[in-house]
């Protein structure tokens, strides 16, 4: 079972990433366009026997390790179809 | 011909091991500082357990694991941090300098987090630093009373300690304050110790600060008075 991770700074807590990322931008061609909040993302890959198992394991480790509750805020997203390493242009991406 | 280490003490010799991680850049400034303060001191795989015979811990300034995901959190599961736990029941001493404390936070060891420097950029300079109170139960801190002046160099992106506002007004343990903070770390707090004392956690280097040819020697206070302490109280 897979899943992605996306980590983001608590509301209201300081996010200087996306302060720095903003004052850049607004310095250049794209000062119309703010970086709102600054992150990181992980894909996990679980092995349980249930979807409600790895689902479960996978808050686990991120309540545990991978995120820092003082600081960060966390979401899950299951996947349920097969990934590509390859670059597609689905929903976007590129 | 002036030395740079002129003040080695000679008394009984205390083992002190320095953690080494993948990563880790403050680890040979940490065994010289502690080499000169009479530990017989020697490097530690970060892979490995704290051998029996030791009685001090240093955790050294660098980015173990090259501080990926968040600094420090690879780190604290390494085998050697693991072992901490076992280690501190023997009655031993710990230290965590820069990347060091950022480990001893991301393993639990101390309260709190730290996190990127506001106003964001990486600061380096001399910092001045002032004991206070709540150091008067730690060994690190025997011979320094509150009030104390220190000068030790930083050297950090994400040194601003932040912990958890508490309606009860419980907070961490901070021995030493900034003059002049220069990340926005809460209470303006330089390092932070655990509820024994015998846990330090401390953002700027001491161990950078054992020579007046360098700045100061201001860091070898800290480094003898464990030494003192551990001569006294040796561990089980």
């Amino acid at each position: 079972m897979k899943f992605e991770l996306i980590v983001r700074p608590r509301p209201g807590a300081r996010d200087p990433q996306a302060d720095a990322v903003s004052a850049a931008l607004h310095r250049s061609e794209w000062s119309h366009i703010s970086a709102h909040s600054v992150g990181r993302y992980m894909l996990l890959s679980v092995d349980a026997p249930s979807e409600e198992q790895a689902l479960a394991q996978a808050h686990s480790v991120c309540e545990q390790l991978l995120v820092n509750p003082l600081l960060e805020q966390y979401e899950l997203r299951a996947i349920r179809e097969p990934l590509s390493d390859e670059p597609s242009d689905r929903n976007g991406a590129r | 011909m002036t030395t740079l280490f002129p003040h080695r003490e000679s008394s009984a010799q205390v083992s002190a091991a320095v953690i080494v991680f993948p990563g880790s850049n403050g680890d040979h400034d940490l065994l010289q500082a502690l080499t000169l303060c009479g530990f017989s001191a020697r490097f530690l795989d970060a892979e490995q357990e704290i051998p029996i015979d030791v009685s001090l811990v240093g955790l050294p300034g660098g980015f173990s694991y090259g501080d990926y995901w968040r600094a420090g959190v690879l780190a604290s599961r390494s085998r050697a941090v693991r072992s901490l736990a076992a280690f501190l029941q023997r009655g031993g001493l710990v230290i965590g300098i820069c990347n060091g404390f950022q480990i001893l936070v991301e393993s639990g060891h101390l309260p709190g987090a730290l996190t990127y420097n506001h106003p964001p950029r990486f600061v380096h300079r001399w910092v001045k630093l002032r004991v206070t109170e709540e150091s008067a139960r730690s060994p690190w801190f025997s011979s320094l009373p509150s009030g104390t002046e220190l000068r030790f160099p930083i050297a950090h992106a994400e040194g601003s300690y932040r912990y958890a506002d508490s309606s009860s007004g419980i907070r961490p343990a901070i021995p030493l304050l900034y003059e002049d903070n220069p990340n926005g770390s809460m209470s303006d707090a330089a390092a932070v110790l655990d509820d024994s004392g015998r846990i330090l956690g401390i953002m700027p280097h001491p161990e950078r600060a054992c020579d007046l040819m360098l700045g100061s020697q201001d860091g070898l206070r800290l480094f003898q008075a464990a030494q003192r302490y551990l001569v006294r109280r040796p561990i089980q």
